[in-house]
């Protein structure tokens, strides 16, 4: 298929107050493959008490930020973007959310001193927060990808799954979405959610490609992407594993 | 001096002496013996002081303690500092056990020590300080700390309880540091940049604390200096940069100096000339001049020490090797990496070897290098060497800010010989290791006998 007039629109939730991981590194991988394809991608930063632009947008992104921030984001969700973010999760638009951003995604977040801070509901999970920081190199075996994904988890929030979502995969190294039932992520629609910073997509390129296809299928339908030239996106994907098996 | 603390000394001393003789173990290992072998060792040996300057933040807080430990030398007065290396309490120790005798007897009156950020909630309780200065707060060792918050709660519960007897110096330009003296009910001294000549005009990618410290809605900057520092106020509560006490203005920043004026209140203007390129090092002359004011030291031979500073190992050194410089910049945080950025990476041809490792000491989360704004070099001919143990991340960082000439080395030797083989002589090449790469290249520099001044650190 003729990709030239290809195009892509991804919207970044929040990145000021949600990007303290190197976040802005998933959208710039995503941008970035996305153009070495001559796929044009606009991208549109929403931030506070902003509306996201009500209709072309494929792909959303949200990163992780400071405990502190997320009351004010849960609030800032609920009177400005909630509704319609829930309209397109239903019309399965394609959504990735890290630590912060993936816990919003989910019902509720419990902090501390009981409190509920809402999410949207767009992933069947709930966080509590932990006592322990579940800190240090991740690996992850994803079943969907047929490989590994590696990261970064810095987290002390618990998630755990309801029956709707299903886990992005299974934690080989590291504690993943709650230290306890090896589960790590989750996925319902196209939501995707993880507790994976690093970031997550410049050393998972399989998993970048995997969510820009399946957000230009809505568009286009099933296409092929271009080969790209991984071999430094593979070397520091097996260098991070090797690592993550050595420093935990 | 009671049978305990006299059994640490002499441990102590001996671990320091076979360390010595045959080269072995870090510099704090006999701080850290004594601790194990008296718990109060600290707090006894500090108590001997007369005066305790201790300097904290992320960023910063080397450099500065080292310019005043050179102020306190060329004034003759025999202090104390915990300048080769560890700044936990143990480091502290080991900086005490150089200058007392067997008998526990020391003889400095004086303590200079870096303190790290969140070791400070503890040494403060260990030690009685005259000055507690705070640099800046960053995010860096993220996988350490958690949260940029968790050290900022750590520092209000430590500037809370600070009593009269000690005067806080902060940043003013800095929202965090300007916060807890606010909170403070001891004497504050600020420093800070007046100049709207190192103004950036827009807010950078690695910015930690721009909203207000008190509740939390965005502030507003009419200038940004370095990262989040800079002049901002609230318009929602009256959180507002603080008046500054001491600051720096007509700044001129040069490739390996800087100049500037330094006003001290309304009466007494310096004129500053340091060997030290780079805006953070001017905040670093004023985080020094205001400690030692603070101190209650008279500061006329302050430009002398200042004219004569020679740059720390790794802090912007400059060394010459077979007709061609090197000049080696520390890097653990995106914003001190913007900085270095900034400082060194402004012409059109150059060459540079970043050298990350993820080591405990560097950080083991290395997701701080994608907020590093490396599409300001997109365009230019620099050209890369990556090395370390993180060197496929760091060269695929590169590589999606669209830089095409990478040289991906993991050995550092190795990189570091085909980087400076690379350039033609006269030529500069600028290095940017983590902590623990930095002390990997010292030791290559020690075998090739490359020399500089570091050989004292």
């Amino acid at each position: 298929m003729e990709k030239t007039n290809l195009q892509l629109n991804i919207t970044w939730l929040y990145p000021k107050e949600m990007s303290t991981y190197g976040d802005r590194g998933n959208i710039l991988t995503l941008k970035k493959r996305a153009e070495w394809r001559g796929i044009k991608v606009n991208i549109d930063e929403i931030g506070l008490k902003e509306s996201v632009r009500s209709d072309g947008n494929d792909l959303y992104f949200f990163g992780g930020g400071q405990d502190q921030a997320q009351d004010i984001i849960a609030k800032d969700l609920s009177e400005h973007k909630k509704k319609f973010l829930v309209e397109e999760s239903d019309k399965e638009k394609v959504f990735l959310g890290i630590c912060g951003g993936y816990q919003l995604f989910g019902h509720y977040y419990k902090d501390n001193r009981g409190n509920e801070i809402p999410g949207i509901g767009i992933l069947d999970v709930f966080t509590v927060a932990g006592k322990e920081r579940m800190m240090g190199n991740i690996v992850v075996e994803s079943e969907i990808l047929k490989d590994k994904l590696v990261g970064f988890e810095n987290h002390s929030g618990k998630t755990y799954l309801g029956k709707k979502a299903n886990k992005l995969g299974t934690v080989l190294v590291g504690s993943g979405n709650n230290g306890e039932d090896r589960t790590e992520g989750a996925m319902e629609n196209n939501v995707y959610g993880c507790y994976l910073h690093g970031p997550l997509l410049p050393k998972n390129p399989l998993f970048a490609d995997f969510l820009l296809k399946a957000a230009l299928k809505k568009r286009y339908g099933d296409l092929e992407l271009d080969f790209i030239n991984d071999t430094l996106e593979h070397t520091s994907h097996e260098k991070a594993i090797e690592r993550a098996y050595k420093t935990r | 001096m009671d049978f305990r603390s006299s059994l640490a000394i002499s441990t102590a001393k001996t671990i320091k002496f076979l360390n010595r003789r045959f080269g072995t173990g870090g510099t704090a290992a006999p701080g850290l013996a004594a601790l194990y072998l008296d718990q109060n060792f600290l707090r006894k040996l500090s108590d001997k002081l007369d005066t305790t300057l201790l300097i904290t933040g992320t960023n910063g807080k080397t450099t500065t303690s080292r310019i005043v430990g050179n102020f306190l030398e060329y004034s003759n007065i025999d202090y104390i500092h915990n300048r080769h290396g560890s700044n936990l309490e143990r480091g502290l120790i080991s900086a005490f056990i150089d200058k007392t005798d067997f008998t526990g007897k020391l003889k400095s009156k004086i303590g200079v020590f870096e303190t790290d950020e969140a070791a400070l909630r503890k040494i403060i309780t260990k030690t009685s300080p005259k000055v507690l200065t705070i640099t800046n707060l960053f995010r860096d060792q993220l996988d350490r700390y958690g949260e940029v918050d968790t050290i900022k709660k750590m520092w209000l519960e430590v500037v809370s309880n600070l009593d009269e007897s000690v005067t806080l110096v902060l940043n003013a330009d800095d929202p965090t540091a300007a916060f807890l003296g606010k909170e403070a009910k001891c004497k504050v001294l600020y420093f800070g940049v007046e100049d709207k000549i190192v103004d950036l005009e827009k807010q950078p990618s690695a910015v930690d604390s721009i909203r207000c410290p008190v509740c939390f809605s965005e502030l507003v900057y009419s200038a940004y200096y370095l990262s989040h520092q800079g002049v901002y106020k609230c318009n929602q509560c009256s959180f507002k940069r603080p008046k500054v006490d001491i600051a720096a203005k007509q700044i001129k920043l040069g490739k390996e100096e800087s100049e500037f004026i330094l006003l001290d209140g309304d009466n007494l203007d310096l004129h500053l000339t340091a060997k030290l390129p780079g805006l953070y090092n001017i905040y670093n002359c004023l985080a020094a001049y205001s400690t030692l004011k603070a101190a209650e030291f008279e500061m006329d031979v302050f430009p002398i020490i200042l004219n004569e500073f020679k740059p720390v190992f790794g802090r912007n050194e400059k060394l010459v090797v077979d007709g061609r410089n090197i000049v080696v910049a520390l890097a653990k945080n995106p914003t001190g990496f913007n900085e270095i950025i900034r400082t060194f990476l402004n012409q059109k041809s150059q060459t540079v070897l970043i050298a990350i490792n993820d080591r405990i000491a560097d950080g083991r989360d290395v997701s701080w290098l994608w907020d590093v704004d490396f599409e300001v070099l997109t365009e230019s001919q620099t050209r890369f060497f990556t090395s370390g143990v993180r060197s496929a991340d760091t060269a695929l960082r590169l590589k999606y800010a669209g830089i095409k000439n990478i040289n991906d080395i993991n050995s550092l030797k190795n990189a570091f010989d085909n980087a400076l083989a690379s350039i033609p002589q006269n030529d500069t090449l600028i290095v940017i290791p983590t902590y623990t790469a930095m002390l990997e290249l010292k030791k290559i520099f020690t075998e090739k006998s490359i020399s500089g001044h570091f050989w004292e650190d």
